[in-house]
């Protein structure tokens, strides 16, 4: 359910430098931190790769195993963009499951930085769903980062370091500002040399706001986000997929503030929550998809559909309301 | 592998050797019907179904304390003495109690007996007519005793306790124990990159890690074929004895201390056979703004039980349920 692939490149022009884009594209007039990486196509101040005119006939089909079969598709979508999956409160597996189910089997290049869990727990919920996280791992498909892993080495790792490869999550022992390892992990593997035989790469972020738990600041949180998808979606042609979590009660406004601006900048949001009305066997929660069309074309609204679903062992059932097996 | 025959007609029917090597399975533990997930009994086998069978093991269950913390450190006696009837080992940690003085006022297990002996008192009545009656069919039976063997007490999932009554010292002594007592420990400088993070907690995670890797609870000492299971227990996580100002004023010192160490905890508790159960002081959940995900539940079947029990613990002891939250971790 995740990729809405649709192209949004016209906002992006603005990857480091302050840019100027004479072909009227709407750039972000903020001043981004330099980190040193000069994307090259701007440099000279025209957008040419963001204004590709790509219309790939690609439509994502999400089919779950058995049951209902979906497709999230509609009309011509450029594949680069960014898709927000929001859990609610309530929130479960769902989306991580769904993540899975999309990366591999399309063949495409994943890079997977998981701050949540292990790398056995997302094994195993992608084994049920018949991907083999550790095969892709070892052919070079999935580049995995384990957050966990990465955090017991910084806090009870020996003094020496390698100098090649700094930890990703330094900013917990240094500058709380500063993203800059974790984007260049990002960078590094999905520009690695050998990965144009695979289709285009995937960014999975599990979750952002742990992130902010850890101390990181939100404008430096989204000032990481800004600089992935300008990796991403415009110089690599590809999807970003954020994982976020929000409550519509929630007095974290740091937290609120991180989701607020991904709302707006994503292409497709996937909003997962538990029904409002509390428990039910068959149905454990609901699902909105927003399919922001006022980005691509002014004037247009939104597209806004609503499925409830229901996990079960080895997939995830999708159906519309009033449609789930305690009904019928 | 069914084969037929045998010289008198029975079936023989063979397990197939080593089909699915199983391994040594570890007490008191019990896997998920749902998941690959081990589990462990809270030691209160009601919240053991609240939780979808009980705590997994390598996660987290975080109790608010309730306001003079009575419910909350009955919780925490309760999984503590659930370890030690189950031969586990234990770790506990506090700022406010001593840990001997914790691990002396356990409550004593039931055993087996003197459940039966109310249950016994019903079944007498029902014995003195069935004893007239001779088996018919099953005669080679008759001469066998009438109630059949207990099986050992400390190899059930769940067991009861009588509050009433201290656990014995001789059951605690049976197994081993770490205490981490905050104002007993040392305070020279830790070996490890501190990360901003609180003087008190560091020293609790490096102490943690030691035991971890001594105790080979991560797997770490391939020698050691016996796999036990290590429960953590922290009390008062977050209160001002703890060095953390975070639940006492507006604003804190580093909001994030407390965060960035139920992080590392997470990771060390992944990837080590280990539950920890950690209590907090009250309105602490509401301040520290956890990620929502953070107070999710265990796992998808225990998700929906706690929704739909958490309406039926509300009603029952309200001071503790109201600000109940469970971390999976």
């Amino acid at each position: 359910m995740l990729s809405g692939l649709k192209g949004n490149s016209e906002r992006w022009a603005g990857g480091g430098l302050r840019a100027s884009c004479p072909q009227n594209c709407h750039c972000l007039s903020r001043d981004f931190p330099a980190w040193k990486y000069s994307f090259t196509s701007w440099k000279e101040g025209s957008c040419g790769k963001c204004h590709g005119e790509q219309k790939s006939s690609g439509k994502v089909k999400i089919e779950s195993r058995e049951g209902s079969a979906w497709a999230c598709q509609g009309p011509c979508r450029q594949p680069c963009g960014l898709a927000a999956v929001v859990g609610g409160l309530c929130y479960q597996h769902c989306p991580v499951e769904l993540l899975t189910c999309l990366s591999s089997p399309a063949g495409c290049k994943v890079c997977f930085v998981a701050l949540l869990q292990s790398f056995s727990h997302y094994s195993i919920v992608a084994q049920k769903l018949g991907v083999n996280l550790t095969a892709a791992k070892e052919r070079g498909q999935l580049v995995f980062l384990e957050g966990l892993k990465s955090c017991l080495d910084l806090v009870f790792g020996e003094e020496e370091e390698q100098p090649g490869q700094p930890n990703p999550l330094l900013f917990l022992s240094e500058s709380p500002s500063d993203l800059r390892a974790l984007f260049d992990l990002v960078r590094v593997s999905l520009s690695a040399a050998g990965s144009q035989a695979w289709a285009g790469p995937v960014l999975l972020l599990d979750d952002l706001s742990v992130l902010l738990g850890l101390g990181a600041t939100p404008v430096a949180l989204l000032d990481f986000i800004h600089y992935c998808r300008a990796l991403v979606c415009c110089q690599l042609k590809g999807n970003v997929v954020v994982l976020v979590h929000s409550s519509e009660d929630s007095e974290d406004e740091e937290n609120e503030l991180v989701v607020n601006s991904l709302c707006h900048h994503s292409d497709l949001i996937l909003w997962a929550e538990g029904l409002a009305t509390g428990f039910c066997k068959d149905v454990h929660g609901q699902l909105k998809i927003i399919q922001r069309v006022s980005l691509q074309q002014a004037g247009q609204q939104d597209l806004v559909q609503l499925y409830q679903y229901k996990i079960q062992d080895r997939n995830v059932t999708f159906f519309a309301r009033g449609l789930s097996a305690a009904v019928l | 592998m069914a084969a037929a025959g045998g010289a008198r007609g029975r079936t023989s029917f063979q397990r197939r050797a080593g089909a699915g090597a199983r391994p040594a399975a570890l007490p008191g533990t019990r896997p998920a019907l749902r998941h690959g997930q081990l589990l462990l009994s809270s030691g209160l086998p009601s919240l053991d179904c609240v939780l979808g069978g009980g705590v997994a093991v390598g996660t987290l269950l975080l109790i608010e304390e309730d306001k003079y913390g009575l419910y909350s450190n009955l919780l925490f006696k309760y999984f503590l003495a659930e370890g030690i009837v189950c031969g586990h080992d234990l770790f506990v940690a506090s700022a406010k109690e001593h840990p001997d003085n914790i691990l002396k006022e356990l409550p004593a297990p039931l055993l087996d007996d003197t459940c039966g002996k109310e249950l016994g008192d019903e079944a007498a009545a029902v014995k003195s007519e069935d004893v007239q009656d001779s088996m018919k069919i099953a005669w080679r039976y008759q001469n066998l005793p009438k109630m059949e063997a207990s099986p050992t007490p400390y190899t059930k999932f769940g067991h009861y306790y009588d509050i009433s009554k201290k656990m014995s010292p001789e059951l605690i002594q049976s197994i081993k124990w770490h205490s981490f007592y905050l104002h007993e420990e040392p305070s020279s400088p830790p070996k490890m990159k501190t990360c901003n993070m609180n003087g008190a907690y560091v020293r609790l995670l490096q102490s943690l890690q030691r035991i971890i890797s001594q105790g080979g609870f991560d797997g770490s000492d391939p020698q050691k074929k016996q796999k036990n299971v290590l429960r953590i227990g922290i009390q008062g996580l977050g209160s001002p004895l703890w060095g953390d100002d975070i639940c006492c004023s507006d604003t804190p010192e580093d909001v994030h201390s407390l965060t960035k160490f139920l992080y590392v905890l997470r990771g060390l508790l992944r990837k080590s056979l280990s539950a920890c159960i950690i209590t907090v002081p009250a309105h602490l959940i509401q301040r520290l703004h956890l990620p929502p995900d953070l107070s999710d539940t265990v796992s998808r079947a225990s998700k929906q039980e706690l929704a739909g029990s958490a309406k039926l613990l509300s009603s029952g002891c309200a001071a503790m349920a109201i600000g109940k939250r469970h971390l999976d971790f």
